[in-house]
Parts: structure tokens; C-alpha cells; sequence
């Protein structure tokens, strides 16, 4: 009896449709030494990237990774100080979260060019 | 060596010549943008000079701001000076109007103030110290 109550239950729980992890409940995790990573497996420049992007007035965000030192480039389509301003909160926040880590941000504005491309696809 | 008082000597002269430019000619204008950040770099240099090591590039420089807590308040306004001044340098589409006024100038309002009052702080600890 007890056996096979013990296998209904494994088998109703083996059924449970299993939870999507969404990519946006992930979180930092450091050691605040030389080691990092992240709750879900996401690269950290996945996370990065995806912080970023969020930020209103970020247009791009392109992030390559040499060893221990990534080049963060932020194209932005605006020059308000408000919103770059929330970019460089994130560069301060990553120095701070990950002292073994280089983080280079090169902020740019987007051209114009580029910028009247994405209203044409929004449109 | 240690140019403290040089520091502090360029960055004045390089806010002077934003101010004296004619804002109403772009091009103009785009160097008072450009000077506004010679001078905040200048500030900061001025500080490092006195309280931290001399830097020799952007990227020593900015990781060195980042992790002065004495200064940190003022990076994503230096920071936004170096972003605009190359927009103004790089681009070749015009600064929205009144750039310098309504962009520049008050991020290095900000920056010298940030520098100043801890410059200020710093020495009086030196005094207190030495006494």
C-alpha cells in the first residue's frame, strides 16, 4: 500500500507542468571577490544587455567579453542627462558588484540615421 | 611630479574659453562643449593630483573616479561631458540648440562643485591630522 501510494505520488508530481524561469527574475549573484554568477545560468552579458536595453532612451547595447574585461557600447537616442544617467548608475553598480571585472562603457548617441530607421519600423 | 595648481589653472582657462565663445555659430558652440570637458577633466585631475595618483588615460581615470567615494557623486555628470563633447566632435549632425548652456554647462557646475567641496574636506582632515 504504502509502495504504491509512494509512486502515485511521484508520478502526480513527475506531471506538474514545470514553471518557466523567466529571464527577468534573475539576479546578480557575487562573491565581491574574483568570482561571479548568475542565479538562472544567464551569461553576465546577457543580463547586462537585457538591464540596459530596459533603460528608457537606450537604443543598442552591444557587449563583447575578453577574458576578465568587457567592452560595454550603449548607443542612446537621446542626449537628456536624466536618462544617460540611469546608464552610468548600472556601470557604478556592475564596479561595485563585481571588483575582479572590467566593465568599459563607451556611450554614444545614436545616429541620425539610425535613429529615423527605427521610427520608420515602429511606424 | 605633482601639478596640482596647473590642474586647477587649465580647467579655469578651458571653462573661460566655453564662456567666451559666440554660442550663436554651431561650430563655436561645439567647442565650448568640447573645453566644458577639458575643464571637468582638469578638476579632476587637479584631485587626483593632490589625494590619489595621476592618471595617463581615460580608462585609468574613470576607474579610478568610479571607486572614490570622496568624488563618485560627480561621474555621471563627467561622464555625460565626455559623451556630449564627443557627439559635438564625432557627429555631423548639429548639438540640439543652446547645447551648451542647457547640456554642458551645468554637468560642470557639477563636477567642480563635487571637486571643490571634496578637496575641502580632504584638507581639513590633513589639518586635523597634522595637528
Amino acid at each position: 500500500m504504502i509502495i504504491a501510494e509512494t509512486i502515485l505520488a511521484i508520478s502526480v508530481l513527475c506531471t506538474v507542468p514545470k514553471r518557466k524561469v523567466s529571464e527577468f527574475d534573475i539576479c546578480y549573484v557575487s562573491d565581491g571577490v574574483h568570482a561571479y554568477q548568475l542565479s538562472s545560468g544567464v551569461s553576465l552579458e546577457r543580463k547586462v544587455t537585457i538591464d540596459l536595453s530596459e533603460i528608457d532612451g537606450v537604443r543598442d547595447v552591444d557587449i563583447s567579453r575578453n577574458g576578465n574585461v568587457f567592452e560595454v557600447r550603449v548607443a542612446m537616442n537621446t542626449l537628456e542627462f536624466e536618462k544617460f544617467e540611469k546608464v552610468v548608475q548600472k556601470e557604478i553598480e556592475l564596479f561595485d558588484a563585481f571588483p575582479g571585472l572590467t566593465f568599459n562603457f563607451d556611450i554614444s548617441l545614436a545616429d541620425r540615421a539610425e535613429l529615423a530607421e527605427s521610427v520608420l519600423y515602429a511606424a | 611630479m605633482r601639478h596640482e595648481g596647473k590642474h586647477r589653472t587649465k580647467a579655469e582657462r578651458n571653462a573661460q574659453f566655453a564662456e567666451s565663445q559666440d554660442l550663436t555659430d554651431p561650430i563655436r558652440e561645439s567647442w565650448a562643449v568640447v573645453a566644458s570637458f577639458y575643464s571637468a577633466l582638469h578638476y579632476v585631475e587637479e584631485f587626483f593630483a593632490k589625494y590619489g595618483d595621476p592618471c595617463i588615460n581615460h580608462t585609468e581615470r574613470n576607474a579610478q573616479f568610479k571607486g572614490d567615494i570622496r568624488i563618485r557623486a560627480a561621474y555621471a555628470h563627467y561622464e555625460y561631458l565626455y559623451f556630449i563633447s564627443r557627439t559635438a566632435r564625432y557627429k555631423c549632425e548639429p548639438l540640439p540648440e543652446k547645447a551648451y548652456q542647457k547640456y554642458a554647462k551645468p554637468r560642470l557646475l557639477a563636477v567642480k562643485q563635487q571637486i571643490d567641496h571634496a578637496m575641502n574636506i580632504a584638507a581639513r582632515a590633513q589639518e586635523s591630522g597634522a595637528r
